[in-house]
């Protein structure tokens, strides 16, 4: 297992450089695949990369420049990530950042002045959530194609009615034993390392002992402030007012051209967050609580009851003005969105009721992405199109990753509950 | 069929075109006729004469013949339709059925490309072929072949007087049995309208949202409907958006909805031939997979209810229109009609993949539906539609396949959805590479890499490879179908 993790740089771009890095991006995302310049197939550490390019806005007296968003789901240490960048796509990020404010000069960059740039502009993830949690950019193609050998090579030869499950899962470990290929699924992937779990239950108890202190220990004090909170959220629900917008057609059109491509798809969403820091610290809080649960009780792949989100990130820009969000997931917006209404409205509800003309939210989760047409307008009108994306396995979906895992880890001798005759049922 | 009403009627079916709320099993013959408009203003004139002809849904007894009628946006335009209403209409109405991106969400690919459509594909800004704008679709509903021909003949004229030109002529029929080109049973489950009269279970009762415009919708909403300042409307026509503001805006939309309207060629013989070869020539073995795919038996019954034969050779009105089942409690392994079958897929029912439980898959389920007014066209390879006479005959090379007509007010929830999400997504209910084994997009990526078909049982699952396409695209359009004051709102502009 290894542990993943997201990464955003942000670089403002040039005055006046816009339209041309727009134009470079653009005929860089039409065919990622082929990308002389940007060669992503090379790149082992990436799951998914995006570049998003983000307009320029002025809040009160503060002018914040156009900037490009580099964002990467990648595998393992963050030093190792970097330096293979920079190392495999290290022209075409010249290339791509002479459009950017602070890139070296031309002819000048290299590897240790590329790593230095993206260093510094580095941001926080507010929120990260996986889908695929432990499973490394080789390891998913290749559990896929030992559930397809599997399939095609042994299962498909003949009729196994009749037979016992255990005797069918004898020959299938002696198929995996003994087909060439295949050697590498005789054992089970690597744990995560002790530190991983360290960090792991180690951030759990302390959650854990903070919300009992904060409940029991400083009651007098945590009762009035939620009732507070509570009260002025109250105020803020009946008074906030909202504008119920319809995407211009051309805008629409230019998302859906990057849409419905592959199996899996791409979000990036932007909106304004509410004014004033009740929401903001609201939101900051929301953001924190779904990012924990995503860890420690959505972290069998599905966020809220949704199957189909591989990775998906909130970053709080701006000291907080704008909410911005990357998501890749499994088929179609529709669907998509249709699960975010169905299943998991509370939490995205909970999460962008404290954003700018969200549909209205009581009680802070209720309501709001509920209604399902203004919903679906406000997440179209604030999407925003994603200039260049890439997928390392663009056909595999989060179920088939997590089902493949569960194939490969009974082959590779990991005990289970499970029974035989369910195990079998995973093909 | 009696016309007590059984439930309460809350719609105003004197203002809802008929083909929405009834199938009209009376008339087995169908014409549907495909106009460009010339002359708006004689157009306009024929649609004031035609307007009450149109069959709505208060009539007690069917009289000899009906006709209904839908629009393109372009047909709106053309008409005078002003510009603040075009614009409510759903982008999917307006973008029309061929575009890039719809050619990827449908699975309009290879031939079933717009550009080798025999009609249709050129109402968008992307012109795909040379065929002709639709502005108007003309259905025509008769007693026999020879009565749609008289009444074509009757209408064909004030059509022409009217200022249009007929492009196309498409037949409609209906096969022995009810069935389809393949032979099996065909349009057995319809959701029924909440408000309409008629009654059935609650869980296939639907909020008339989802069907018209001007109603709450599956997400108890009213949905946004292509309305128009009271101005616009002087003579009074059409009913006010919100009837205790009659100050206020008109709805245009209200008692209308949306048609999607394809023409689906079928490979009979290509579908038994890729049955029989998977059953190396066994007949039962080749009945029972092609069932397997489809998810009912050729006579109708359910596999869901009988999974181990056919109970019957011919047809009979109860188990052949059997539909009243689930999965969850009794197949909820998919061992009896599997997930990625046609029927399953196409309405999970009970048991959606990754709801909690029955109910709430039924009301998410219940947001995807469609009501379906399909009908067959071309003759029948042989007149039994058995597998075994289909495979004795040579392929004649005629044409077959069905009209797929289809009423939403959603387009992009309801039938786009459905045709993505549940008849073309391969990863459909965690599979992996198994679209609609009957109608999807076996290559999506046109890479050569042909579809699987999984069929879920003890011990382990069986599995077919290498499906081909068997149905393919040759024609299709988006239209509006407007309550009857709207058409003669259209008549008066």
């Amino acid at each position: 297992m290894i542990n993943q993790h997201g990464l955003t740089i942000r670089a403002s771009i040039k005055d006046g450089k816009e339209d041309e890095l727009r134009t470079l991006l653009n005929t860089i995302g039409d065919d990622v695949i082929r990308s002389n310049k940007l060669p992503f197939q090379k790149l082992t550490t990436v799951h998914y990369m995006r570049f998003v390019m983000v307009e320029g806005r002025t809040f009160g007296q503060k002018k914040i420049a156009p900037s490009l968003f580099l964002s990467t789901n990648f595998d393992g240490p963050l030093n190792d990530h970097l330096k293979q960048i920079v190392e495999v796509a290290g022209e075409g990020l010249d290339l791509i950042y002479e459009h950017c404010v602070g890139y070296p000069e031309p002819g000048k960059a290299n590897s240790a002045n590329r790593i230095a740039y993206l260093q510094k502009h580095k941001i926080r993830t507010t929120t990260f959530y996986t889908g695929t949690r432990g499973r490394s950019v080789a390891q998913i193609p290749q559990e896929e194609s030992l559930f397809d050998r599997i399939g095609s090579g042994l299962l498909n030869k003949r009729s196994w009615k009749g037979e016992e499950p255990n005797d069918i899962f004898k020959a299938i470990k002696a198929y995996v034993h003994t087909t060439k290929g295949l050697e590498w699924a005789k054992k089970l992937s690597k744990p995560f390392p002790l530190q991983y779990y360290l960090a792991y239950y180690g951030q759990l108890l302390a959650v854990v002992l903070l919300l009992l202190f904060l409940v029991i220990g400083l009651l007098p004090i945590t009762a009035p402030f939620v009732l507070a909170w509570y009260l002025t959220l109250h105020y803020h629900e009946k008074h906030d007012t909202r504008k119920d917008q319809l995407i211009p057609m051309k805008r629409d059109q230019i998302l859906a051209r990057r849409e419905d491509i592959l199996i899996q798809n791409q979000m990036t969403h932007l909106v304004d967050v509410k004014p004033g820091f009740f929401r903001l610290y609201t939101l900051k809080f929301v953001l924190w609580a779904v990012g924990f649960l995503g860890k420690y009780y959505w972290n069998k792949g599905e966020l809220g009851g949704i199957p189909t989100i591989h990775f998906a990130r909130w970053v709080l820009l701006d000291g907080g003005k704008r909410l911005l969000f990357f998501s890749n997931f499994d088929g179609s917006w529709q669907n998509y969105l249709g699960d975010f209404i169905d299943k998991a409205a509370v939490g995205l509800t909970g999460v962008w009721s404290n954003t700018i003309n969200f549909p209205k939210t009581t009680n802070l989760i209720y309501a709001g992405a509920k209604a399902e047409e203004p919903f679906k307008r406000w997440a179209r009108f604030y999407q925003i199109p994603t200039q260049v994306w890439y997928t390392a396995y663009p056909n595999i979906s989060v179920q088939n990753v997590n089902n493949n895992s569960k194939v490969r880890e009974r082959i590779g001798g990991k005990s289970t509950s499970e029974s035989m005759a369910d195990w079998l049922r995973r093909f | 069929m009696s016309q007590q009403p059984e439930a309460e009627i809350t719609l105003e079916l004197g203002d809802i075109q008929g083909v929405i709320t009834q199938g009209y099993g009376k008339f087995p013959n169908s014409r549907y006729l495909l106009l460009e408009i010339k002359d708006v203003d004689a157009t306009k004139k024929w649609l004031s004469s035609i307007a009450d002809t149109i069959v709505d849904s208060e009539w007690k007894e069917l009289g000899d013949y009906a006709a209904n009628v839908s629009f393109t946006f372009l047909g709106l335009k053309k008409l005078g339709l002003n510009q603040e209403t075009c614009d409510l209409f759903s982008r999917e109405f307006k973008e029309g059925i061929a575009t890039d991106h719809r050619q990827r969400l449908l699975g309009d690919r290879g031939k079933s490309s717009p550009e080798h459509w025999k009609w249709g594909g050129n109402n968008g800004e992307k012109h795909f072929n040379k065929n002709p704008i639709i502005h108007i679709i003309w259905t025509l509903f008769g007693l026999n072949e020879e009565h749609i021909n008289k009444l074509y003949e009757e209408h064909a004229k004030e059509i022409e007087a009217g200022g249009m030109i007929i492009h196309n002529k498409l037949d409609g029929l209906t096969l022995k049995d009810r069935k389809e080109h393949f032979g099996f049973r065909d349009g057995i489950s319809q959701p029924i309208i909440k408000g309409s009269g008629m009654k059935e279970a609650e869980h296939n009762t639907v909020n008339a949202g989802e069907f018209l415009f001007g109603y709450i919708n599956g997400y108890e909403e009213i949905p946004l409907s292509p309305t128009m300042p009271k101005e616009l409307d002087p003579k009074d026509i059409l009913p006010s958006l919100d009837s205790k503001n009659p100050g206020g805006p008109k709805d245009f939309g209200k008692n209308g909805t949306y048609m999607v309207y394809r023409q689906l060629s079928q490979d009979v013989v290509g579908f038994w031939e890729y049955m029989d070869q998977q059953a190396d020539g066994d007949e039962e073995k080749r009945i029972r997979l092609a069932s397997k795919m489809v998810g009912r038996w050729p006579s109708g019954a359910p596999l869901a209810k009988y999974p181990d034969k056919d109970p019957m050779k011919a047809p009979d009105s109860k188990v052949s229109n059997d539909d009243d089942f689930g999965y969850a409690a009794e197949d909820a392994m998919g061992d009896k009609c599997p997930f990625g079958s046609h029927l399953r897929r196409n309405n999970p029912r009970d048991a959606m993949p990754n709801t909690s439980d029955a109910k709430t898959s039924r009301d998410i389920v219940n947001r995807h539906r469609m009501i379906r007014r399909g009908r067959a066209y071309g003759k029948p390879i042989v007149d039994t539609m058995h597998s075994s006479d289909i495979l004795k005959s040579p392929a004649a090379g005629q044409d077959m396949g069905l009209h797929f007509v289809c009423f939403n007010t959603n387009i992009a929830r309801q039938f786009e959805f459905v045709q993505h999400t549940w008849v073309n997504d391969p990863k459909f209910h965690g599979l992996y590479n198994d679209p609609d084994p009957v109608m999807g997009e076996p290559d999506p990526e046109l890479k050569g890499k042909k579809a699987s078909f999984t069929i879920q049982q003890a011990p382990v699952r069986e599995e077919v490879r290498d499906i081909p396409r068997f149905v393919e695209v040759i024609g299709g359009e988006y239209f509006f179908t407007p309550g009857i004051r709207a058409i003669k709102y259209l008549a008066s502009l």
